[in-house]
């Protein structure tokens, strides 16, 4: 008995021996502070009026004081809202991600009769491109200097198979933080920058082409518009009445997801510029989520579920329908106004307008969606994409050649072999990108924008970091960080409980 | 199909040949890489380019002008930073390594209670912002003198909860019977991590190495506000210097940059082999 | 694996020792004095003089070295550091709203002893700023340099189209008749327009202009929710958007050119884009150089004047000071003062009026004749022409004080030549006939470089005008942050802009913003809160006399903006 005891004794001993290390240095750099801050997010603490400098003043409780003033600032929901809007291009991200591992999880090894040929054509493409470069084409060495590259990966790709070209994906994710930043702001430099040098010519032309045409033929766009968008709500709105009925969806599950889907068509009642617009809209919307809940209501489940049944599927199904809905909205919107934007204008004398690009970080509405291209940019490549070629190389080959024997299409194999085999790497890469999603912004923000134009890309941890260091109110930034945390935290608990589910089924 | 291509079993077969095709999807990627190398090729152009033609529309320097890189060493003191920058994420990197692995090893291969709860503890640690702890942490670096020093950096970033979830992650998907017929053998728990279960997780090592290294690297706001004396300064800082409202010198920050993510490059071409190899054998099945 | 990871550690250890040795160590024994400021070339010159200056007089410390610390003069890290008890000795801060901030939170250390007895008090500068040094009757700073923003205006562009040119002080109306004219006759048969009159102008100029400060007299309120504040706000737009004689926020980015020092404004003056822009005189370093690029090319010169920005009849300002501070847990704090004391010398203020870094801060060395009649600099040329060894640095530096010290002292209206002045020492490695011709290249490049600075001949007293009757400081309110303020009303004014909402509404957001951040500051401090409810108290008798249209007694006003324009309007009851 003793020898047990001595036994349990020794192994807890060496468990904790083993732990020692990091759990010290946990205790120093992260529970300490994390109490210290859980402290400061209840008082007043304030730099201008407690510090070394003051040693008679001290900092006191004052209860839920912070938490109570941040959530009724109105500028709070907005950071709230700029957060969640960069958020929006996660799933471009990741689709991208899953689209890259795919082509790269092909067998590109090299070697055969046919490679061989392409590394020789390619090759004496790559040096006719050198050559002429050398020589100077004028405003053809950059048609040179874009083939050449491009010829150059080809060889590199024909050469190396996956590996060259995991490592190209990779490339941005090289430049990670300051450089990335750094780098995109020279880029989206309005006047020399290389975006807005190779969008001014283009749109120089398709300006001319949209002052030919009537603008109601453009503005037309809206009209297709709303017909995309009944089309998804359609789509959306089927799919969750047959998940309904075939119980793989609860009846408490489909009240989230359905506020979700419905979400862009209420808001574009208020964002469509004519009234007709935001009629047929409502309209649109209305009767079709009118359709579905009579028919949810009229009908009965065939199979009997628990009422939280599939909430995760359901939920990553609506929001990534919503997003698609808001960037047809956007486009609509903007077709609407295009032969406005496009035409001249002559005021005192001088005339202005035309389709010019937009100057991307300095202007309001246009600050947001260049952040999100170039976290596209960064993250297509990144770990994500590792994360699923690891995930695709697991998958059973059994399953493919089972489904071979089926006959089954190959968007047939993606759909009922591939996708769901991803879905444990989906779930994990969804939400480590909701946690940086929501944690992120300040890197971006402090060398890129200093959160303008007029807060436009002012997120939450930005506004933390302004809080606490510029006015020096410590209290108040903690609470603002406990309540991130608490989102956070919140969506964590939230994707574990029913994503995970969801990964199971 | 799957008759005639047998040894095609292994690749996934999502997209089938002849539609295809190795030359198509070869030009596909080729064209991808493109579109994801191009803001990268800019730099490096523009980082030979002289000052006066940053904003000309072509991107081919008239004028190749490689003494860009030889200026950025003299405007600041980069090798300076090149090294700090170096450093730190090495000690980093070998430090978490290490602690990360011991942490991991007891939380998956001993028996102690509590272990799991500690454990949850850990991980939802992740999930905290940094900002919440950076003051916290500012006044912890003051109590023990470590402002603008180099342990000052180098110990908050040493140990890491994502780093111990990872291995042991890792360690789990080790089969156990290992270790009984080590037990049987008379080894110790130490020759069992360190000979048996390190050696198997090199994988898991190399990926955690490279994540580690690569954020550390990088990270930006910490060192900002801990150093003080230029002549500990990280890269990322440093390039803040080229940004700086009086004398925007683009063609030097895109040298700087450039020269930045050189080490990143050789080492990802180094351990890739092993990184997806890591990721594919642990981690993720949580 | 084991011996893996001792072979890492080895390594590391290594490592560490070689970083160790490699840290630059000091064999400096005295006091070391940390500077932070801005990564500014002339702050290595102007602690050479530093040096020399000390050296002047045996009485002054000699054992002190001022190192610049160009890397934490950004205003968290100050903070930051400062509150840690790290910061630096002495810091540079935009007087007023950053020295209510950092007084506020204690960082400063008060001087106003000091600075009696070693001569640098505020009588000692310029009267406008004293409310950016002084708060409560304790001095905290001494300007480095001080600045007030006018109006560079290039009259060869108005001449060449036939324009009228713009008066020295003008009114709104003024200002947008010849404005309307230049800019339709600058732009004939473009697409985009390329020309503006003015790169922009601040509504603050524009509503103060018009009798209306952002804070009332006793600044406890902000009154932007005013029909001059909206009224400002529509001329702005106006300007801007129909009138086009001020650029647009995205007509400037589009503009947006590789900023050197100063901003790119004024390479976009010296192009032509702009005829005027405003700024300090310290634009002038940039312009030197456009000018002399231009004297290079063969081009003619701008023919450069400064005017006061155009007023709704109320002519007014804004003054701004760098100035610098002792940080008040630093270990040298008596020495740093001497340093401090340094700024209101001789030796400084000559530097500043010859470098042209805005207006020196003690307003006696405006009545040289080096201010008056600015000769050139020297050539920065000159050390590749003398090529001086690392060990001769020194000569090179002896001689660019001692040339400096002749230089201000010289007769302008005599026969002098470039020769009369010291001449760089012949450095060791060029032989006697070579050290000749670089002698005379010296004296050809000089001289080229002469007609740049007689151009400007006559021009710097208009600084000091401008500078002593139109000059005002940004009224600050003791009971809000400064960046707060800022930053609420720049939102409002941006959501205006944006045309996503009326003027009115801004201008009651920005007020209704600011307002309610007092309020919570109010509640947040309680020691502001007795002073505050003391000076409502004053505001209602200030109230009371206006009503009664009596004249205000001095004494109760605050906000430098009201105090002189109730003088100018003959409404101060002014006191003995």
């Amino acid at each position: 008995m003793s020898t047990k005891k001595n036994r349990t004794f020794r192994e807890v001993a060496t468990g904790l021996g083993f732990l020692t290390p990091n759990i010290l240095g946990f205790l120093t750099f992260t529970t300490i502070p994390l109490v210290f801050s859980m402290i400061m997010a209840f008082s007043n603490w304030d730099l201008k009026l407690h510090n070394m400098f003051k040693p008679e003043a001290s900092p006191h409780f004052v209860g839920f004081d912070n938490f109570q003033r941040l959530l009724s600032n109105s500028d709070f929901y907005k950071y709230l809202g700029n957060t969640l809007f960069l958020m929006m291009n996660i799933p471009f991200t990741i689709g991208g991600s899953l689209c890259c591992a795919l082509l790269l999880s092909k067998d590109l090894r090299g070697g055969s009769k046919k490679s061989a040929m392409m590394i020789i054509a390619s090759a004496t493409l790559v040096a006719s491109c050198i050559m002429l470069t050398l020589i100077g084409m004028g405003a053809s060495a950059m048609t040179l200097l874009v083939c050449g590259l491009g010829c150059t990966f080809l060889v590199g790709g024909a050469l190396g198979g996956s590996t060259v070209y995991r490592t190209l994906f990779y490339l941005p994710h090289f430049t990670a933080g300051v450089a990335t930043y750094l780098l995109w702001k020279k880029l989206y430099n309005p006047r020399s920058g290389p975006i807005n040098q190779t969008l001014n010519p283009i749109l120089e032309q398709v300006g001319g082409v949209i002052n030919s045409v009537p603008s109601g033929l453009i503005q037309a766009g809206l009209w297709l518009a709303i017909i995309l968008i009944g089309a998804i709500l359609f789509m959306g709105l089927k799919r969750l009445n047959t998940l309904w009925r075939d119980g793989d969806l609860g009846s408490g599950a489909i009240v989230l997801p359905m506020f979700f889907l419905m979400l862009p068509s209420v808001l574009a009642c208020q964002w469509f510029p004519i009234q007709a617009a935001r009629y047929s809209i409502a309209i649109v919307g209305g009767a079709l989520l009118a359709v579905t809940l009579f028919m949810i209501i009229s009908s009965k489940q065939e199979f009997d579920c628990k009422p939280s049944n599939g909430f995760g599927n359901a939920l990553m199904l609506c929001l990534f329908l919503m997003v698609i809905q808001f960037v047809v909205i956007g486009l609509g919107i903007v077709a609407y106004k295009l032969p406005a934007m496009a035409a001249f204008t002559v005021t005192n004398g001088v005339s202005s307008g035309g389709l010019i690009a937009p100057n991307w970080l300095t202007e309001y509405h246009w600050a947001k969606p260049a952040i999100m291209v170039m976290g596209f940019w960064g993250a297509i490549g990144s770990n994500n994409m590792l994360l699923y070629l690891a995930a695709l190389t697991n998958v059973p080959g059994e399953l493919y050649e089972a489904a071979d024997i089926d006959g089954a299409s190959s968007f047939q194999k993606f759909w009922n072999v591939t996708w769901p085999q991803l879905a444990p790497t989906t779930f994990f890469i969804v939400v480590m990108a909701m946690i940086g999603g929501l944690q992120g912004g300040f890197e971006m923000a402090r060398t890129m924008t200093n959160g303008g134009p007029a807060g436009a890309t002012t997120t939450l941890s930005f506004s933390i970091y302004t809080e606490g260091f510029v006015t020096g109110r410590l209290g108040y930034s903690s609470s603002f960080a406990w309540v991130l945390f608490a989102m956070v935290f919140s969506i964590t608990m939230f994707n574990w409980k029913f994503g995970s589910r969801y990964v199971n089924d | 199909m799957s008759m005639t291509n047998a040894t095609d079993v292994t690749s996934n077969r999502l997209v089938p040949k002849k539609f295809f095709g190795t030359w198509f999807l070869h030009i596909l990627l080729a064209c991808m890489s493109l579109g994801l190398a191009l803001p990268f090729a800019w730099m490096v152009l523009t980082s030979f380019k002289p000052l006066t033609e940053v904003q000309s529309e072509s991107w081919i320097p008239t004028s190749w002008q490689p003494k860009n890189y030889q200026e950025v060493f003299s405007v600041v003191p980069y090798g300076r930073f090149y090294c700090n920058s170096l450093f730190i994420a090495a000690w980093v990197t070998a430090l978490q390594v290490t602690t990360s692995s011991l942490a991991a090893f007891s939380f998956s291969r001993c028996k102690w209670a509590g272990r799991d709860k500690v454990f949850m503890l850990y991980l939802s640690t992740m999930m905290l912002p940094g900002l919440v702890m950076m003051i916290p942490n500012y006044q912890i670096m003051i109590f023990l003198g470590l402002v603008d020093t180099y342990m000052g950096l180098i110990l908050p970033a040493a140990f890491s909860a994502f780093g111990t979830f990872l291995l042991r992650q890792f360690m789990l998907t080790i089969s156990s019977s290992i270790d009984e017929s080590a037990e049987i053998d008379g080894a110790s728990k130490w020759r069992l991590f360190w000979d048996i279960i390190l050696p198997l997780c090199r994988p898991g090592l190399i990926t955690l190495t490279i994540f580690t290294f690569m954020g550390n690297y990088n990270s930006f706001f910490w060192p900002l506000v801990m150093l003080k004396s230029q002549e500990r300064y990280t890269l990322p800082i440093g390039l803040l210097f080229f940004d700086s409202t009086r004398g925007q010198s683009t063609h030097l920050m895109m040298a700087a940059v450039t020269m930045a993510v050189i080490p990143m490059i050789f080492l990802f071409i180094l351990l890739q082999k092993y990184l997806v190899k890591g990721i594919q054998m642990g981690a993720v099945k949580g | 694996m084991k011996y893996l990871f001792m072979i890492m550690f080895a390594l590391l250890g290594v490592a560490s020792i070689f970083i160790w040795k490699t840290l630059p160590t000091s064999q400096f024994e005295g006091t070391t004095i940390y500077w932070v400021t801005d990564p500014n070339p002339a702050r290595i010159e102007q602690i050479a003089i530093f040096q020399r200056w000390l050296k002047k007089d045996p009485n002054r410390p000699q054992d002190i070295r001022v190192l610049v610390d160009a890397a934490n003069s950004r205003k968290e890290k100050k903070v930051i550091q400062g509150v840690s008890g790290v910061g630096g000795d002495t810091m540079d801060m935009g007087g007023g709203t950053d020295m209510r901030y950092f007084n506020a939170i204690g960082l400063i250390d008060p001087v106003t002893e000091t600075a009696k007895k070693l001569g640098y008090d505020v009588s000692t500068t310029w009267e406008p700023i004293r409310p950016l040094i002084e708060q409560d009757g304790e001095q905290y700073l001494y300007p480095c340099n001080v600045a007030a923003r006018i109006l560079w205006v290039d009259y060869n562009q108005f001449d060449e189209l036939e324009v009228e040119r713009p008066p020295h002080r003008w009114d709104w109306d003024t200002f947008e008749r010849i404005g309307r004219e230049f800019v339709q006759k600058a732009n004939v048969g473009t697409t985009h327009q390329e020309r503006f009159m003015l790169d922009s102008i601040d509504t603050e100029t524009m509503y103060r202009s018009l009798g209306l400060a952002c804070f009332n007299e006793t600044l406890t309120l902000c009154q932007l929710e005013d029909p001059r504040y909206v009224q400002a706000l529509k001329k702005k737009y106006q300007w801007m958007y129909e009138d086009r004689i001020i650029p647009t926020a995205a007509d400037q980015s589009a503009f947006d050119v590789e900023a050197g020092y100063g901003g790119p404004q004024i390479f976009l003056f010296g192009q032509g884009n702009y005829a005027m822009f405003g700024m300090g005189r310290y634009s002038l370093i940039r312009l030197r150089q456009i000018q002399q690029d231009r004297v290079d090319d063969g081009k003619p010169l701008m023919k450069l004047d400064v005017i006061e920005y155009p007023h709704g009849g109320f002519p007014v300002t804004r003054c701004n000071t760098r100035a610098l501070g002792i940080y008040k847990g630093g270990k040298h704090k008596e020495k740093a003062k001497v340093f401090q004391s340094y700024l209101a010398s001789e030796d400084y203020n000559m530097q500043i009026v010859r470098d042209a870094d805005a207006l020196p801060p003690n307003p006696k060395y405006t009545k040289t004749v080096a201010w008056d009649k600015p000769l050139p600099l020297l050539p920065s040329d000159t050390e590749l022409i003398f090529p001086y060894d690392n060990d001769e640095k020194h000569l090179l530096a002896d001689f660019r004080i001692n040339f400096y010290e002749k230089l201000d002292k010289v007769d302008r209206e005599s026969n002098w030549s470039i020769q009369d002045l010291p001449r760089p020492p012949k450095p060791a490695k060029l032989s006697d006939t070579e050290y000749q011709e670089a002698l005379a290249k010296f004296d050809k490049l000089y001289n080229d470089s002469m007609p740049v600075y007689t151009s400007e001949w006559g021009m710097h007293k208009r600084f000091t005008d401008i500078m002593q009757n139109t000059a005002l400081p940004a009224d600050i309110t003791p009971y809000c942050v400064p960046e707060t303020v800022s930053m609420e009303i720049r939102n409002a004014e941006d959501v205006y802009i944006n045309n996503m909402s009326t003027a009115e509404a801004a201008a009651k957001r920005a007020a209704d913003r600011v307002n309610g951040e007092i309020q919570r500051t109010l509640i947040e401090n309680p020691e502001l809160k007795a002073q505050y409810d003391k000076a409502m108290k004053d505001q209602k008798k200030i109230e009371e006399f206006k009503k009664n249209g009596q004249k205000i007694p001095a004494s109760l006003i605050q906000n430098p903006f009201y105090l002189r324009y109730y003088r100018v309007k003959g409404m101060l009851k002014e006191e003995e």
